[in-house]
């Protein structure tokens, strides 16, 4: 089996959703951006407060307790990601990809404490990089995992020089390749995008030059742009 | 470089995904990995550490690029589907040290971006300014996060440590100080040792996935370049038509089958409905389906057929997970037969006897307990119910001994003659006083008042009212009005009124004699 860090949910009706758990890199660069938001809110507070007296020092523990358990609950019920998540698309979602509501995400972060032992969540990263879905201590018991929030696919923009009706009939992935080849065809260098094209020309029966802007063409009817 | 068979998914993906991968791909080769880390690293820092506690690790430390180099062969190797071992890699270490090494342990060695960087010098080999060229178009993209990568596993590293110096204050007894402070800071030769051990171990467990994870980002930023997964597609494209005939082939028998089974099960269907057919016993064509033999024939080809489909995709679904679940230590059963076998038949019957009397005997005092409780309670579960309690110090007024509480002996034989002169003497309050007590008593003795101790006049007033009717009913209520005013507002009555009010009591109450 080939290695991936894809995965594949199964629906009731057979159809195959893809879901990306996000790793240990970026998860703990998210985290570094909560607590930094974490740290200024409670800064915040304990500057605002410090006036207050014995009453003050009472309330800024307040606030940090709240800051401290709740801030994840409150962001991920109400919005899927906490701001840091969503600085790196990132989003939580249960064990088969519905979104986190109140339990699963309140158990996900008591058990944060779980993670955070011996120091500095050193068994929360362990647990992540073994698991298969990237998932630390508290998203097995909350059964959730975190996930990349793909972006929306956007319509697709290349640019071809001939308008040419061209028919010829492909299978579904063939089709995808070719909408890729065009899309990225930017990104290739001119060579590359000529050895690509060339690949095809058992299908295509065109060589040469031709080829790239005819597979363009291929595309462009594929998508509807003739 | 061949692309069929690569041991990876090959997909475009963001520089974090990338990453991801790289760990997933550490995790799969780990063992050859760790391995060659091991085996090569291992003893350089045991010289590095006897030479110098402190200064070997940090030559240790300074030569890492060198040591990923090992790591970066496997992985490339791996990827490729070639087998590489630990050991095949050690032999080919020290061949890889030879390119640019000065510059890895030197001005690069500081670079952020050095285990993307490395890809591009030993996989390439490119060297001066073509590398920087080569190095600036990978890194041309919005989606770099190399930097971060090394910057992330740095942290991890420094988790590592800390981690298992925690580790060891939470197992050191509760009765041993342990200052972290002064853990750090000193410089006794066994600290030193422990922390180069958790160092050591750092490196080990972090390196394979940021050289993997840096090696993926390259792949990766590879496949956006040259469009690995385009070239992969156009391939299979091709291979699928230029092997048309045998495609061809297999559908057809498909197809024939599906016809076959098709025609088969509708003369099945349709059989009964054509009952003239038996009596013709010449067409022995359309007999041949209800053959009995025949007929089971079908089903078990059809079984086959059905089993045959559901052998191949989409449909071979099964997969096979194993989770590990506590069932106890496996010997309980055991312990079971031997207890049962050790106790004679009458011993283990009269147990139970006695077990299931003092089951009932148990069930018996956790009732009472549950009664008692709620008899304890039950003040409590009125108010719940919001009915007020029963007020507990209502005593009843002994109306013979509130006779005395007038001058503090008995009353008066001639009452009349005595209100008479007290209203002479203007000594209102003493005339109210004996005017209510004898009237009182004087309604007490023809109907019970039901008076305690606790009650206001005003709550009296209500009582004595609800007992008597008439005239006297209207004097108890004036009477009591204006001893209120005279006690406890302290107004002065008129002399008329309380000429009224003794005339009142004469008429009222003055038939009968007072107690004595």
């Amino acid at each position: 089996m080939k290695i991936d860090n894809q995965i594949n949910l199964e629906t009731a009706e057979g159809i195959d959703i893809q879901l990306t758990p996000a790793g240990i890199g970026v998860r703990t660069l998210a985290f570094v951006y909560d607590l930094l938001i974490r740290v200024v809110i409670v800064a915040a507070a304990a500057i605002a407060l410090s006036f207050a007296g014995k009453m003050g020092i009472g309330l800024i523990l307040i606030v940090v307790f709240l800051v401290e358990w709740f801030y994840p609950v409150v962001f991920e019920i109400t919005k899927g990601q906490t701001p840091g998540k969503k600085s790196f698309g990132l989003t939580v979602v249960y064990d088969n990809g519905l979104p986190v509501n109140l339990a699963g995400s309140l158990i996900r972060n008591l058990f944060r404490a779980a993670d955070f032992l011996p120091a500095f969540y050193l068994l929360g990263g362990v647990c992540m990089l073994l698991s298969s879905h990237n998932k630390r201590v508290g998203d097995y018991i909350g059964g959730t995992m975190v996930v990349y929030k793909e972006a929306p696919i956007r319509m697709s923009y290349f640019s071809f020089d001939k308008q040419q009706k061209v028919d010829i009939k492909l299978d579904e992935e063939t089709q995808k390749s070719v909408i890729a080849f065009a899309e990225r065809s930017k990104t290739l260098s001119p060579q590359r995008q000529q050895e690509l094209a060339d690949i095809m020309s058992p299908i295509t029966q065109v060589t040469g030059p031709e080829a790239i802007s005819h597979l363009k063409s291929i595309a462009a009817n594929l998508v509807g742009k003739t | 470089m061949n692309l069929d068979n690569l041991s990876i998914e090959i997909r475009p993906r963001s520089s974090w995904k990338a990453f991801d991968l790289g760990c997933r791909m550490a995790l799969r080769w780990w063992k050859s990995l760790m391995g060659f880390w091991l085996a090569v690293t291992l003893p350089i820092f045991v010289i590095a550490c006897s030479i110098d506690i402190v200064w070997g690790v940090v030559a240790f430390w300074w030569l890492k690029p060198l040591y990923e180099r090992g790591l970066l062969h496997i992985l490339s190797r791996r990827v490729f589907a070639e087998n590489v071992t630990a050991k095949d890699a050690i032999k080919a270490w020290p061949g890889l040290l030879k390119k640019q090494w000065f510059a890895s342990i030197t001005w690069r060695r500081i670079s952020p971006t050095r285990g993307f960087d490395l890809a591009i010098q030993q996989l390439e080999g490119l060297e001066g300014a073509e590398r920087s060229k080569r190095l600036s178009i990978l890194h041309r993209t919005t989606d770099d996060n190399t930097a971060w990568w090394t910057i992330v596993c740095m942290v991890w590293e420094l988790i590592i440590i800390l981690g298992l110096v925690a580790l060891i204050s939470f197992v050191i007894p509760s009765g041993v100080e342990f200052d972290y402070w002064q853990a750090i800071n000193s410089d006794s030769w066994g600290v030193e040792l422990t922390y180069n051990l958790f160092t050591f171990l750092a490196y080990l467990l972090v390196a394979p996935f940021y050289i993997a994870g840096s090696f993926a980002a390259y792949l990766n930023r590879r496949i956006m370049l040259e469009g690995w997964d385009i070239e992969i597609g156009f391939k299979r494209a091709v291979s699928r038509v230029s092997k048309p005939l045998t495609g061809a082939v297999t559908s057809c028998i498909l197809i024939m089958c599906c016809f076959a089974l098709v025609t088969e099960s509708w003369a099945d269907e349709n059989l009964p409905e054509t009952p003239p057919a038996q009596t013709i016993e010449t067409d022995s064509a359309i007999f041949v389906d209800t053959d009995p033999a025949g007929q089971k024939n079908i089903e078990f080809e059809s079984e086959a057929q059905i089993k045959a489909i559901l052998d191949v995709p989409p449909f071979n679904g099964q997969k096979t997970e194993t989770d590990y679940r506590w069932v106890g230590w496996g010997d309980e059963e055991k312990e079971k037969e031997q207890s049962s076998d050790s106790l004679p038949d009458w011993l283990s019957s009269a147990i139970i006897f006695v077990a299931n009397i003092a089951e009932g005997l148990m069930w018996l005092v956790f009732g009472s307990l549950l009664l008692l409780l709620l008899y304890l309670s039950r003040d409590h579960i009125k108010a719940l119910f919001n009915r007020p309690a029963s007020p507990q110090d209502a005593q009843e007024l002994d109306l013979t001994v509130f006779s005395q509480s007038y001058d503090g002996d008995s009353l008066p034989d001639d009452v009349p003659s005595e209100l008479d002169r007290l209203l002479e003497a203007k000594a209102y309050r003493k005339l109210m006083s004996l005017m209510l007590i004898t009237s009182l008593l004087e309604i007490s003795k023809e109907q019970a008042l039901p008076l305690t101790k606790s009650m206001t006049e005003r709550e009296c007033l209500e009582v004595i009212k609800k007992s008597i009717e008439g005239d006297r009913r209207e004097f108890m209520q004036q009477l009591i009005d204006t001893w209120i005013h005279l006690a406890w507002a302290h107004t002065w009555p008129q002399k008329s009124t309380m000429q009224m009010l003794c005339e009142k009591w004469k008429t009222l109450f003055n038939q009968t004699v007072p107690v004595t």
